[in-house]
């Protein structure tokens, strides 16, 4: 007799086979540690020293990837910078999923007027320039932002080097997350709804289970496919539009980087000295491969309908 | 699958690069040569085409070809004063009163003739007060102009511009002013048609159309082909033009390239005669692989930062001396803005003016001057913001006076990124603490560099306000002798320095990539080169 399993665990066994997406789980937690625990060594260096008789050098002992136009550590930067990138692509996304999601799902299973009502809602803030409303909103909460890095620093006693770069990114969590949810929350309804018309979902209303229920352990798991899916592509439009709106005074202020600004300078300096590109982008892309072979590993996993093997 | 096939894509792409490259296909540099058409990078999207309404460097070098003034530059010497638009205009014994002999064949773009009329109604438009001309101080030179800007009479008979016949004009001034001739090289004197922009709208209309590409008229060596916006500007020649037998260039295309350092990738490949500006890296690149192409010249501009002296605490002369004090200026020069010169003083060298000079770099006197300001060791210093635009040369300048500021004094300074409108906003609002700015000068005189600090000046923006000073530069005004007069203007600047409203960063070098097909453009401390006399010479 065959045992019951769980759907979570079918699915990480079936993920475990996957080994490009074991590897990319490896590749992210590595770099996932890097950039947040590296920075804790005495070796690495400050991201912001300026040494101005050092500009430009190439990578030695001292400075593993060699030093920028302002003689700072490369190394140290690109470590400071993933942190930054990391959690805006992370965290942004991560708020705009958990919104998107259910938003979709209530107004997908709830259909009639409710749906109406909620969508056309949505409709109106598709309508309205993206980046424009984030800028809007990255403002208002901006000098809030920096009181509260400044109530940070002087509750907690962190040098400034360390709060600031996180603290200041409030805002484009808020602002990016707050804004990005709109296209996952058509995606979810469009998928809750072709679901809820199936048998299995008439067998759960039969025997009588809640709705909240329902949606959220029969409807759900059956749409995770696509949420995936899209999630992997949010991540990195979303560390650009980062590099975007820094470079429009929002976001990370300098000297603080990020691996969208890093790249976008090591891009412009690239012929005198390609290592300020290759550096970043290195990063930037093995992260984003990591994060998609994962997304297609899980997407696979996690879709209930797949064979058992 | 997918991913195979994208494999499969790239392949089939990197199998086709060779064959790419194989192609032997004129470059945009060469056949614009064998055109005669000269392509220049210019930074960024003109404002307008008003001389009345822009104030850039970028607007400028458009104007240039477009409109001629009664003076204008010469390719070769800088000094050299040859008539445009006019034939001479010469001084009164005192140099206070000038007379302009029109050229009797100078001829607007659609065939009108140029009159004295024009140069008079012109003066009177930039003059007006509704029009708000940004650059109207520039015409301050003329007795009355001041008070009539201001508002203070709507009579512009008062002020010192007669029109004596059609091609003689007198232009009665302030005081004497033997380089005057300088001043009216500057597009701010140049006229615009009378009849053209009356047609268009009334005379202190702001946003008259008359500028569009449809409707735009000049009297310059080329007139408007056509403006697309963030693409291409056009000028071809201009017919009507006094001298269009001796134009050279068949046109000039300008092209609104914000990022130098894209700028210089598309000088490399082939599709810019000209760039506006070199970065340090392309500046350290191009000596080694092209040096010949490398242009590093003398220039008359500044690099500063403004404070905003009406807030605390830089509104206190010792704040703003320690974080003066506190720059390391040779540092940056030889870094971030390679090949400027320290600055100790706003106004560069120049000609046999000698300004009085600041202190420079001194750490000590900075955090001593700090802590006589209340904030030793920087204990207590507000979190200041430094005010720079989105341009990628100022964030770099302004990472390193951040860690200066940091190292020396022990304060944290937030650097804080406009767009470049924004940038100007909040500066004319006097909406910032510290800003990054810079100054090229219009004519060949230290007043270019001291006038905008003067109280009520459109370009002060630091909210500084020393009688004294102003009274220094009103007695320059009415001083003949030229010692005397370099000498008032020095008092004058060691009472800037003194005062400290502004931080001098370094004098500028213009450094350039200019195409070995471009002969006779030569070095020209304004940079305002004429365009006509420019030869491309094709096969180089």
């Amino acid at each position: 007799m065959e045992k019951g399993t769980s759907l979570w665990k079918d699915a990480w066994h079936r993920l475990a086979h996957n080994r490009a997406a074991i590897v990319s789980l490896f590749v992210l937690v590595f770099i996932l540690l890097l950039c947040f625990i590296g920075p804790l060594m005495p070796f690495v260096k400050s991201p912001t020293a300026i040494n101005l008789s050092n500009t430009g050098a190439a990578p030695s002992a001292d400075f593993w990837f060699g030093t920028d136009q302002l003689g700072r550590d490369l190394f140290a930067r690109v470590l400071y910078g993933g942190q930054v990138s990391l959690l805006v692509g992370l965290v942004a996304t991560a708020v705009a999923v958990f919104i998107g999601v259910i938003y979709g799902a209530i107004a997908g299973y709830a259909g009639g007027k409710i749906d109406d009502l909620l969508m056309r809602f949505v409709d109106i803030l598709f309508a309205l320039p993206f980046l424009v409303l984030v800028i809007l909103f990255a403002l208002v909460v901006d000098n809030p932002a920096s009181l509260f890095t400044d109530w940070i620093i002087a509750k907690t006693g962190f040098a400034r080097d360390r709060v600031a770069p996180i603290t200041t990114l409030i805002p484009l969590f808020i602002a990016i997350g707050a804004i990005g949810w709109l296209t996952i929350a058509r995606i979810v309804r469009a998928q809750v709804m072709a679901v809820k018309k199936q048998e299995f979902v008439e067998a759960a209303v039969s025997l009588g289970l809640s709705r909240p229920r329902i949606l959220f352990r029969h409807i759900l798991p059956n749409v995770i496919g696509p949420i995936i899916i899209y999630t992997t592509l949010a991540v990195p439009g979303i560390m650009l539009l980062e590099s975007v709106l820094s470079f429009l005074g929002l976001g990370v202020k300098p000297p603080n980087s990020s691996w969208g600004i890093l790249i976008k300078e090591g891009a412009d300096r690239m012929e005198v000295n390609w290592l300020l590109l290759f550096f970043p982008s290195i990063f930037f892309a093995s992260t984003l491969f990591a994060l998609n072979f994962l997304g297609d590993g899980l997407r696979d996993a996690l879709d209930p309908k797949s064979a058992k093997d | 699958m997918f991913c195979r096939v994208i494999v499969r894509d790239l392949l089939l792409i990197l199998a086709l690069f060779p064959l790419l490259g194989s192609c032997q296909k004129e470059s945009q540099v060469d056949q614009a040569t064998r055109e005669g058409i000269l392509l220049l990078g210019n930074s960024g999207e003109p404002k307008g085409l008003d001389p009345h309404i822009v104030s850039g460097v970028l607007e400028s070098n458009i104007l240039r070809a477009l409109f001629e003034g009664l003076i204008t530059a010469d390719p070769l010497h800088d000094n050299a004063t040859p008539g445009g638009a006019a034939l001479e205009v010469t001084p009164d014994a005192t140099a206070t009163v000038w007379t302009a002999k029109l050229r009797p064949d100078g001829k607007w773009s659609d065939g009108m003739p140029v009159t004295a009329r024009d140069f008079a109604f012109s003066y009177e438009r930039m003059l007006t007060p509704e029009l708000g001309a940004k650059y109207a101080d520039m015409l301050y030179f003329l007795k009355g102009a001041e008070d009539f800007n201001k508002g203070k009479t709507k009579d512009f008979s008062s002020v010192g511009v007669q029109v004596i016949d059609d091609d003689t004009l007198r232009l009665t001034l302030r005081g004497p002013t033997p380089f005057f001739r300088q001043v009216l090289k500057h597009f701010t004197w140049t006229a615009v048609p009378r009849h053209v922009v009356l047609k268009h709208g009334k005379i202190g209309q702001r946003g008259n159309p008359w500028t569009r590409p449809e409707n735009i008229v000049g009297n310059g060596p080329y007139q408007l082909k056509s403006w697309r916006r963030n693409d291409h500007i056009d000028v071809t020649r201009n017919p009507f033009y006094w001298n269009a037998a001796h134009v050279t260039l068949n046109g000039i295309r300008f092209l609104p390239i914000g990022n130098p350092y894209t700028e210089s990738r598309m000088f490399r490949d082939g599709q810019l005669h000209m760039t506006y500006t070199a970065t340090p890296e392309v500046i350290d690149l191009m000596q080694k692989k092209h040096p010949e192409q490398l242009r590093q010249e003398p220039y008359v501009g500044t690099s500063f930062f403004r404070y905003n002296t009406t807030r605390q605490p830089l509104s206190d002369p010792r704040v703003r001396k320690a974080l003066s004090y506190a720059i390391d200026r040779k540092a940056i020069c030889g870094n971030v803005f390679r090949g400027f010169t320290p600055a100790l003083s706003i106004t560069p060298p120049m000609g046999d003016y000698r300004p009085p000079q600041d202190r420079g770099f001194d750490p000590e006197k900075a955090r001593q001057a700090l802590a006589d300001a209340g904030y030793p060791g920087g204990r207590g210093f507000p979190r200041l913001k430094l005010l720079i635009a989105s341009k990628e040369t100022a964030a770099t300048l302004a990472q390193a006076t951040q860690a200066m500021w940091r190292n020396t004094l022990g304060i944290e300074i937030e650097i804080q990124n406009k767009e470049w409108n924004a940038y100007l906003v909040a500066m004319q609002q006097l909406d910032y603490d510290i800003a990054n700015a810079g100054w090229i000068g219009d004519y060949l005189d230290p007043l270019t560099f001291l006038e905008m600090w003067t109280p009520d000046n459109g370009n002060n923006l630091t909210g500084w306000n020393n009688p004294a000073f102003a009274k220094l530069l009103q007695d320059s005004f009415q001083e003949t002798d030229a010692t005397k007069r370099f000498a008032l203007l020095a008092q004058a600047e060691s009472l800037l320095i003194e005062d400290a409203p502004v931080l001098f960063i370094a004098w500028q070098s213009r450094n350039y990539l200019l195409h070995p097909s471009v002969e006779g453009w030569n070095p020209l401390l304004l940079a305002n080169n004429p365009y006509e006399m420019i030869r491309l010479i094709p096969g180089r």
